[in-house]
């Protein structure tokens, strides 16, 4: 059995709706009518211990709504969620006690205290053995180099700062499982850096599981073997990155340098995305046809100085599709 | 769990005195606003020799009693009054739900409020004088009586600030009709209960019964009978009264988390 078992999850919401006309705002208070806002509409996934998983999709996909169902704090309206054997909204206490959760956007921290104060008011919250608690502050002090700001109250830390304490407070329990809901939201590439170097050494050294939700295309790419695309509360990819690229990457990019520059260039089931002087940048489908095909092609009607065949990145992949807003 | 509230709880005190001019000055600010309302209580007493047959010193009895309750209430259970509404609307109620204790003891050791000292003091002095000025037979069993009925009244103002907090789960707001049980009730119940007419009295009593915070024992104390038949006895009620609302409140708490929505990121 998998660390993590998803089936069928779903989760909607009940929304007031507001009404127009006369008067809109008393009857909205009077009579209010609610219509049921579908979140998540059908999840499903496995984890393995061990696994560094990037839970991908564009804004409103559902991907914070499945961490908080995942952790316990949102009750499905429908499907499974196992983790560890437990069913979280259920157990939820013996349930957070396995997991560390980190929310990009608020902290978990004692705002107006010192930093170090936060760190053992969770040792007694977590009960954690004192020297346990002790050797794993010292690491993850040295790890993240919180030394020089543990003194410093919370509000006074920087964004990155305050990222970096709020990733060891969620860590001193030794959780099983760490959920990281935008990890690195709006921090500089330095601190961004910092925090993906620990989250793999964490992953590789400790053995915790990651899940991780995220924008920033680098994440996933530094950190994530595995990824799970969900647009519109589902699913619609669960596998490698390279395996994404290759499936919804169908757009290849064959670079031709003429030999010399030509006014009209024309090559069957290709079109032309660029010119530059000689050079012409041929936009093709995998599907219609092959770099080799599309090459004999080309060299055939024209003379050819060289040419390199553009893989689309995946940076670009995602994007299409967080603006497409589906795939399908 | 009981060393750990006291930990949190030292922690937001602590918070609290990282401002510590503004600290001091809305702990005297609160006992002198606090103050006004016995104040305004006494001045009645002036125009009127008693009301419903009661005494100046008799009814600060009433007042003293229920002040203090309801400035334990506001102290202990501020997590659930406005930082709650907070928590709501910014949708940090989730850092709650991801430790391993109970929402409702993580909501209650989220916050203590020092400042309503002020509201305790002068409540006590209020209670003070009228102890000095009534003829009370004191026995071992009538001395017990102040401190239970005290923390009875407490925990039936603490399950009214939990039920407005609760009904944030449905409307993200604590509506404001709260207060009138809450600060309302604080007020009204500092006149004699005899007073009111029918219907306020049973609410009062077994609705939201924040009467047992001092009238029956008042009643035990000064040996008065109740003009509509209250036994005097009803007053080593209180506890059960307090008992029986929080319980209620904290099933209703119960089935809020659970209802919890949450906010979009």
């Amino acid at each position: 059995m998998s660390l993590i078992e998803v089936e069928n999850l779903r989760k909607s919401f009940s929304v007031a709706v507001r009404r127009g006309g006369r008067f809109a705002a008393l009857k909205t208070l009077l009579a209010r009518e609610y219509r049921e806002v579908s979140a998540v509409a059908s999840v499903s996934f496995q984890v393995a211990a061990g696994e560094m998983v990037g839970y991908i999709g564009p804004n409103g996909a559902g991907k914070s709504t499945t961490i908080k169902m995942l952790t316990g704090i949102l009750v499905p309206s429908g499907g499974r969620i196992t983790i560890d054997g437990r069913v979280p909204h259920q157990q939820r206490v013996d349930h957070v006690r396995r997991i560390g959760v980190v929310f990009g956007q608020r902290t978990q921290l004692w705002w107006d205290l010192p930093t170090i104060e936060s760190f053992e008011l969770l040792r007694y919250i977590y009960r954690i053995p004192e020297r346990r608690w002790r050797a794993n502050l010292d690491a993850f002090t040295e790890l993240l180099e919180l030394g020089p700001f543990l003194e410093t109250p919370v509000r006074q830390l920087s964004l990155g700062q305050r990222m970096r304490a709020d990733l060891a407070a969620a860590l001193l329990h030794d959780p099983a499982i760490l959920f990281l809901d935008e990890p690195t939201i709006g921090l500089d590439v330095v601190a961004k850096e910092r925090i993906r170097q620990f989250l793999a050494q964490i992953n590789r050294e400790r053995g915790v599981t990651v899940i991780l939700t995220t924008h920033d295309l680098e994440d996933i790419a530094r950190l994530c073997p595995r990824v799970v695309l969900i647009d519109h509360g589902r699913v619609i990819y669960d596998g490698g990155l390279e395996a994404l690229r290759m499936r919804f990457g169908r757009q290849r990019t064959l670079v031709v340098d003429l030999d010399q520059e030509l006014n009209g260039v024309h090559v069957a089931n290709a079109e032309i995305a660029r010119r530059e002087g000689p050079r012409v940048w041929l936009r093709f489908d995998r599907e219609a046809t092959t770099a080799a095909a599309l090459i004999a092609d080309v060299a055939a009607r024209y003379r050819i100085r060289d040419l390199t065949v553009e893989e689309p990145e995946i940076e670009g992949v995602i994007r299409d599709i967080y603006q497409n807003g589906s795939v399908m | 769990m009981v060393s750990l509230y006291f930990r949190l709880i030292g922690a937001r005190i602590r918070a609290q005195m990282q401002y510590k001019v503004s600290f001091w000055m809305d702990l005297i600010g609160f006992g002198l606003v606090t103050g006004l309302e016995f104040a305004s209580v006494a001045f009645l007493f002036g125009h009127f020799h008693a009301i419903g047959g009661w005494t100046l010193a008799e009814v600060a009895l009433l007042y003293g009693l229920t002040s203090i309750a309801y400035s334990f209430a506001e102290m202990f259970g501020r997590g659930f009054d406005s930082p709650f509404e907070r928590m709501m609307q910014q949708g940090t109620f989730d850092t709650i739900l991801i430790r391993p204790l109970g929402s409702f003891f993580l909501v209650l050791a989220s916050e203590f409020q020092l400042m309503r000292l002020g509201r305790t003091t002068q409540a006590i002095l209020v209670l003070g004088y009228a102890l000095l000025q009534l003829p009370i037979v004191w026995t071992p069993a009538r001395l017990l009586l102040l401190p239970l009925t005290i923390v009875a009244g407490a925990a039936i103002y603490t399950g009214l600030i939990v039920i407005g907090a609760t009904i944030c789960f449905w409307t993200i707001k604590t509506p404001e009709v709260i207060n009138i049980f809450t600060s309302g009730g604080a007020e009204a119940a500092s006149y004699p209960l005899s007073i009111y007419n029918g219907w306020i009295r049973s609410t009062f009593l077994f609705i939201v019964p924040i009467a047992f915070a001092n009238y029956p024992a008042a009643l035990l104390l000064l040996g008065r009978t109740d003009p509509y038949g209250l036994p005097g006895w009803l007053a080593w009620a209180a506890p059960v009264a307090g008992a029986l609302f929080c319980a209620a409140a904290l099933g209703l708490w119960r089935v809020g988390v659970s209802k919890y929505q949450s906010v979009g990121n």
